[in-house]
């Protein structure tokens, strides 16, 4: 089976520094694989080298065995990567369901221009069934009209995995979704997401600081330190290991 | 021998090249002086500069004050107090980070601030009566140290001006902790106060500093202009922001050596281009056509062509996470008892004015009634292009005139219909304007802004003039002149007609926007504007989404432009179109309301029915039922209109939808709250019952 | 991906039905080239001037007065020269100088309203005065005309300030107070006055701004070239792309001239730029170079200018106030200005010489007149001099301008200019006080020397 996500080799430098040493990862098909690592490891830069707001030096990113290393962000995107934002991204004065539309627009491809004058650019039926779907499974149809300066921090995270939904990846890629959220929020994010994906099936690579959202979440998961990957295997084997809490908790550190 | 002479040239070439130079050096230094200390791209320093300028002049030679004592009050005094003004008014209230702002606003005081000065201080440009320089005989004295060209003694104290404060800047910001903090203020008013610095005070000082040194530029540079006139500051600045951006803006010492460089580019131009030409056929025509061009063409190069310029660009505060999220706007959804008294209120009011226009109105009410409808026209592209896509373009006048232009040649060259000509117009201009965004859309809006001012510049110094534009046989007899068109047994000759004829375009053009607005592409820009890597992330292309945007503003503007010249049967190119005009529209809808149609017609009416109906006292003449009871403060100088709107951009930080819809936002929350009073009352006083 | 080929197809097949569809309108520009009046009008002239017929129907006609609306450039004009004040100076003195011997037709000429066009709504205030209809004619002096078609339109006499030769062209109603005929024929006047001034190698310069002075740049250069044997003076250098306003100074050009050894320079550039030259010039020690000035027959200009233009050539575009007052015209102006306590500028000549236009045509049309006969009336003038202001224009045919590739044959007619040098910082006449004007045949093309003459 080929895996949706591998990336092999991944270098990056920033004014000499090496941010990505030969990151090599790979993430099957409706897996839940965590990346972890202390601020300044290298994470949101491999983030942005898989999504392609960043170009590597070496190495290659492949998407279900393409190489997509050349492809700009939204081709990335239209190939199946979907993902959220550490820092909220949503499209201010409009509300929750313009958000899913626009993506369910877009994944269609049959907005031209021509559509727009002829009147025909306003969102069909069925598109809008398409979106209030996801909105049900996430718990958001009640808030559907709502605009979106109205929503919760929380309630805006599940917004942005609408979203990403929308586009049906094969790969969601999430950036810190516990960030600014509390204990019982996160919990609640968390049972979501993996309702979710249960039943789309589609695979998740989560960066996340919080060790106990990591633990609950992922099945196998991948520690990065200065660039350079210094762990891989299932969850808590990776997090029981001496060397990852030394990088990640600093010597002597516990969890918290 | 030869290669002496050629030795020789240069060196003279240079020097003389060093004298303008050395005055776009001055300009540059204030520019990048002002974006260094408060991240603000200020277009209004021409602005500021001619008013130091022009009270120096009026002190000096009008009132008859000695140099010392009119350079006190124009530099030391007037300068730094408007630079404190703005700062304390204005600025100091906007959020870092909020580039498009500034630079909006800034836009609107370039308008606003050299009308306001002439208004209150009684300046008038009198032709012919060079101000005088610093020192006396500034301008008759000459050096001559070289042997090969002499600088006046006006130029020398420009250009060491320019050179010692251009690294005397420099020294401050890099070894002194004024400096430092200026620079960190800009970065991040937050984290400088949480290390025990006043930023306001560092704003304040940093404002008084940048705006001393355009009243200083202003002073300096005025011996070059034998006639002290506002346009000229203006142009100056596009040409100093060039030299500017050779420094990334950042730069004091590298925008003055980008000034001098562009100074000395020109006169090597001019000194060999020429000689070249005459050996080489084929450089004749660039030698034509690129000489005027010079400075835009370097700076649209530079904005398009060099990476690193792009990237010093929109930083952001590294603390604005701890901002609270924006305030929801009032009422942005409605009830659909205000859709429906919102519709019925805007229909009676039409059907009104409709019949009042067809019954009553005499053929100058009924130009300025056209005019305004042909006005929301071209201001519907600056809805899609600024309302919907949150970019701002400096050059929609040179979209209208391409549909002027085009309609012009081939009615003239054709005798083709006007109203075909000015459909193939506006797709000459969607072409043009598509084209022009290619390069530009990926940079940030603050880029796009400035390189289509070089574009307008570029425009109206270069392709005006083109034989197959403006020019040709016809144009050189009896100007651009354009028929009106028929169409059956229709004869638009009839200006009643003929404002049907406007009205119809309009609407079909008002329903193509909304059209855009609720489909795929206006979805898509209001996603690219809330969040550019957001939109990216679900598969939107930025680029393809903006030329899109562009192309429909293009031609908007251009269809507009060519209704424009229909109306008015003669493109009159300057009066309509002019770089400086255009910039008025953009302030004026963007005042309004650059996100809806109805902020287009209300920019439309204003532009052509403000002066007539409410600065000469029309409405109040009809309201008071008597010509004769207006009162004596009337007319009021048509430069109000340039103030008012010109400060109004302030609002633009706050209501970036502009003061129509913030005000019908109010206006329909205030009757939401009315109605659920009543609504109370009535449960009141049934639950009394 | 086809079906939006086809929607493009549909919109495209759709226009080509609009273009078979319509035409233009008949009113259109350039067909209304007829000047020529259809029947000349008749009953006009000095013995009936003052006979009063009562007139009912024409707007700004009354039992006692003749009401005229003025429309000038005041706020926003960047040149900053005086305009409409200094226009409406000159026109309200010819009206004094009139009234004072009983005004016309028992009538009073007078300035009903001044209006400031603001540059740039020239349009809309000329629509104002054709719709407010209660002024009989108009006089304009205005930067940007844009009214000037609609007044032309509405058939209303208008008088002008002749700088828009574009914009009064093929329009009966316009009276520039001077007419361009040809804007790129080759005149032999200003290789004359070169030879003149004994140059050798001349220079033609202008700015690119506009295609008119790009035009003009050439017409000289091409006329130093042809009229090279008589004159003995050899253009060396020309460029006709200047930088308007001339921010970057002028510096390479005037070495280049320098280089060149040019003695003499004719520009097409305005009085702002003539300075920024002159300045160049005296830095780069050409003091000596001659000008010759399109523009700047302005006395307060040389007067500050401190010199730089002394033994400069200047064209005025009517009879220099420097010239002995034959003819009435002159001398009435200077005393009706002295009476006025105005100065004498050059727009306030431009009005004086408007106003006489004005006065002129009600007067060929007769006592029983309306806008249409006075149009007619004057369209009939075959050499009108404005008592003696003006080289003589011919209205039959004035108003349609030609260029060289479509030469209009004009019997007879004389091409003239008057010239003034600038010696002391004061004005001489160049032909000569008593005969202000140089004029050459118009139907040799080959004449070179040319008459000195006097008209009025």
């Amino acid at each position: 089976m080929t895996a949706v996500l591998d990336t092999r080799g991944v270098t990056k430098t920033f004014a000499g520094v090496q941010a990505l040493s030969d990151v090599s990862l790979l993430v099957e098909p409706g897996e839940r694989v965590g990346l972890i690592g202390p601020n300044g490891a290298g994470k949101t830069t491999f983030f942005n080298c898989v999504l392609g707001v960043l170009r590597a030096e070496r190495g290659q990113v492949l998407l279900d065995g393409e190489d997509v290393s050349a492809l700009p962000v939204h081709e990335r995107a239209r190939r199946g990567i979907g993902r959220t934002f550490q820092r909220i991204e949503l499209f201010g004065e409009s509300t929750v369901r313009d958000h899913l539309l626009i993506a369910e627009r877009v994944r269609r491809g049959d907005g031209r221009l021509w559509r727009d004058l002829l009147g025909r650019g306003r969102p069909s039926a069925d598109e809008v069934a398409a979106c209030d779907r996801v909105l049900e499974q996430l718990g958001l149809a009640e808030l559907a009209e709502e605009p979106i300066e109205h929503l919760s921090l929380g309630q805006g995270r599940l917004v942005e995995v609408g979203r990403a939904l929308m586009t049906r990846p094969r790969l969601l890629l999430l950036d810190e979704p516990s960030s600014g959220l509390d204990r019982r929020e996160t919990a609640d994010l968390a049972a979501t997401l993996r309702a979710v994906q249960q039943a789309q099936g589609f695979a998740i690579l989560l960066v996340e600081h919080d060790v106990e959202l990591v633990a609950n979440f992922t099945s196998r998961s991948y520690v990065l330190d200065f660039g350079t990957l210094i762990a891989e295997g299932p969850t808590d084997e990776v997090l029981a290991s001496s060397l990852v809490r030394e990088a990640y908790l600093g010597p002597g550190g516990g969890p918290g | 021998m030869l290669a002496v002479t050629f030795i020789e040239d240069v060196l003279r070439g240079v020097l003389q090249g060093l004298p303008p130079g050395a005055v776009y050096g001055l300009i540059a230094i204030g520019f990048v002086l002002a974006y260094k200390t408060s991240g603000v791209f200020n277009l209004a320093f021409g602005a500021q500069a001619y008013i130091s300028a022009g009270l120096y002049f009026q002190a000096r030679n009008e009132w008859g004050w000695s140099n010392l004592a009119a350079f006190v009050l124009a530099v030391v005094i007037v300068a730094p107090a408007i630079g404190l003004i703005l700062e304390r008014l204005i600025f100091r209230h906007l959020p870092p980070g909020s580039a498009l702002a500034k630079l909006v606003i800034a836009i609107g005081l370039s308008v606003a601030l050299p009308n306001l000065f002439e208004l209150v201080v009684g300046f008038e440009p009198v032709a012919g009566r060079t101000p005088e320089g610093l020192l006396n005989g500034g301008a008759t004295v000459f050096y001559d140290p070289t042997g090969l060209y002499a600088f006046s003694r006006d130029e020398l104290t420009a250009l060491t001006i320019a050179i010692v404060s251009g690294l005397a800047l420099a020294a401050l910001f890099r070894f002194t902790p004024i400096g430092l903090q200026m620079r960190a203020v800009v970065e991040s008013p937050r984290m400088t106060e949480l290390n025990g610095i006043r930023a306001d005070r560092v704003s304040a000082f940093s404002w008084a500093l940048s705006s001393a040194f355009a009243g200083l530029a202003g002073v300096l540079i005025a011996p070059r202009f034998n006639t002290l006139a506002a346009p000229d500051f203006f142009n100056l600045v596009v040409v100093a922001v060039a030299a500017a951006a050779i420094g990334k803006l950042v730069s004091i010492p590298r925008a003055v050596a980008g000034g001098l460089g562009l100074g000395v580019l020109i006169a090597l131009i001019d000194t060999f281009l020429p000689r070249l030409s005459e050996a080489q056929e084929w450089i004749e025509p660039i030698q034509d056509n690129v000489t005027p061009a010079v400075p835009f063409i370097v700076l649209f190069a530079l904005v398009t062509l060099w990476p690193a310029l792009r990237r010093s660009q929109e930083q952001s505060d590294p603390l604005a996470g701890v901002d609270p999220p924006p305030p929801v706007p009032a009422a942005s959804v409605r009830t659909p008892f205000l859709t429906i008294l919102t519709a019925v209120f805007g229909v009676c009011f039409f059907l009104v004015v409709g019949v009042v226009v067809v019954t009553r109105a005499d053929v100058s009410w009924l130009f300025l009634i056209t005019q305004a409808v042909i006005m929301s026209t071209i201001y519907l592209s600056v809805t899609v292009l600024t309302g919907f896509a949150g970019q701002i373009s400096l050059c929609q006048g040179a979209f209208a005139a391409i549909g002027g232009f085009t309609v012009f040649q081939l009615a003239d060259r054709f005798g083709a219909s006007v109203l075909v000509a000015a459909v193939v117009g506006g797709v000459i201009a969607a072409t043009v304007s598509a084209l022009l965004a290619l390069p530009l859309v990926r940079l940030g809006r603050v880029w796009v802004a400035i390189a289509t001012l070089a574009f307008a510049a570029f425009f109206d110094a270069v392709v005006v003039k083109l034989p197959f534009v403006g020019g040709g046989g016809t144009s050189l007899l009896q100007g651009t002149r354009v028929p009106r068109p028929v169409l059956g047994p229709l004869d638009f000759a009839n200006d009643r007609l003929f404002l049907g004829l406007a009205i119809v375009v309009f609407l079909a053009c008002a329903y193509t926007v909304t059209a855009i607005r609720s489909g795929t592409v206006g979805r898509t820009l209001a996603a690219l504007r809330g969040s550019e890597v957001a939109s990216e992330s679900i598969g939107i292309s930025p680029t393809r989404a903006r030329v899109t945007a562009f192309a429909v503003s293009g031609f908007l503007a251009g269809l507009g432009g060519a209704m424009l010249s229909i109306q008015q049967e003669n493109v009159n190119y300057a009066s309509n179109f002019a770089p400086f005009a255009a910039l008025f529209w953009l302030v004026l809808i963007v005042s309004l309301g650059a996100r809806t149609v109805e902020g287009a017609a209300y920019s439309g009416a204003s532009f052509s029915l403000m002066d007539p109906l409410i600065f000469k006292g029309a409405l109040l003449g009809w309201i008071l039922r008597s010509e004769e009871r207006i009162p004596g403060i009337f007319p009021i100088s048509p430069k109000w209109r340039f103030v008012l709107f010109g400060l109004t951009t302030i609002t633009f930080a706050k209501h970036p939808e502009g003061l129509v819809e913030d005000g019908k936002r109010k206006a329909h929350a205030r009757v939401e709250r009315w109605r659920a009073r009543v609504r109370e009352r009535r449960q009141d006083a049934e639950v009394t019952a | 991906m086809s079906s939006s080929f086809r929607r493009i197809a549909v919109v495209v097949t759709a226009l080509a039905l609009a273009a078979t569809a319509c035409g233009n309108s008949s009113n259109e520009a350039g067909t209304t080239t007829s000047s020529t009046p259809a029947e000349a009008p008749s009953g006009g002239g000095e013995a009936t001037r003052n006979e009063f017929v009562p007139i009912s129907g024409v707007p700004g006609v009354t039992d006692d007065e003749i009401s005229y609306a003025v429309i000038g450039t005041k706020t926003g004009n960047p040149l900053g020269n005086c305009i409409l004040d200094c226009y409406v100076d000159g026109i309200e003195a010819y009206f004094a100088y009139r009234n004072s011997e009983g005004g016309i037709y028992g009538r009073d000429l007078v300035v009903g309203e001044v209006i400031d066009d603001e540059l740039a709504m020239n349009q809309q205030k000329s629509l104002e005065v054709i719709s407010s209809a209660d002024v009989f004619g108009v006089f304009q002096a205005t930067l940007l005309a844009t009214g000037w078609g609609d007044l032309d339109q509405a058939g209303i006499p208008t008088y002008t300030w002749g700088i828009h030769s574009t914009e009064a062209a093929n329009r009966p109603s316009i009276f520039p107070s001077l007419a361009v005929p040809c804007p790129d024929c080759v005149r032999p006047a200003v290789p004359y006055l070169a030879s003149t001034v004994g140059a050798t190698k001349a220079a033609s310069i202008g700015y690119g701004v506009s295609e008119n002075s790009k035009v003009c740049t050439k017409a000289v250069a091409d006329a130093f070239t042809k009229y090279q044997d008589q004159s003995g003076v050899e253009v060396v250098y020309t460029k006709d792309d200047l930088d308007y306003g001339l921010a970057n100074g002028i510096g390479p050009e005037v070495t280049a001239m320098k280089e060149a050894g040019v003695d003499f320079i004719s520009t097409c550039i305005d009085l702002n730029g003539m300075k920024t030259l002159a300045q160049e010039l005296s830095r780069q020690g050409m003091d000596d170079v001659v000008l010759f000035h399109p523009n700047s027959y302005d006395q307060g200009f040389i007067a500050e200018s401190d010199g730089l233009f002394e033994g400069d050539i200047v064209s005025v575009q009517y009879r220099p106030l420097e010239s002995t007052a034959t003819g009435s015209g002159l001398a009435e102006f200077n005393k009706w200005m002295a009476q006025q306590n105005s100065a004498p500028t050059e727009l306030a000549m431009v009005g004086w010489i408007n106003a006489a236009t004005a006065f002129d045509s009600l007067l060929a049309a007769g006592p029983d007149f309306d806008r249409a006969s006075v149009i007619a009336a004057m369209n009939a003038i075959t050499d009108y001099s404005a008592d003696g202001l003006l080289e003589p224009v011919d209205w039959t045919t004035a108003h349609t301008p030609y260029t060289v590739d479509q030469q209009l044959e004009r019997d007879g007619s004389e091409v003239c200019g008057a010239y003034v040098k600038i010696v002391g910082g004061k004005f001489e006449p160049v032909a000569g006080a008593d005969t202000p004007w140089y004029c050459w045949d118009g139907r040799d093309p080959a004449a070179f020397q040319p008459t000195p003459k006097n008209f009025g």
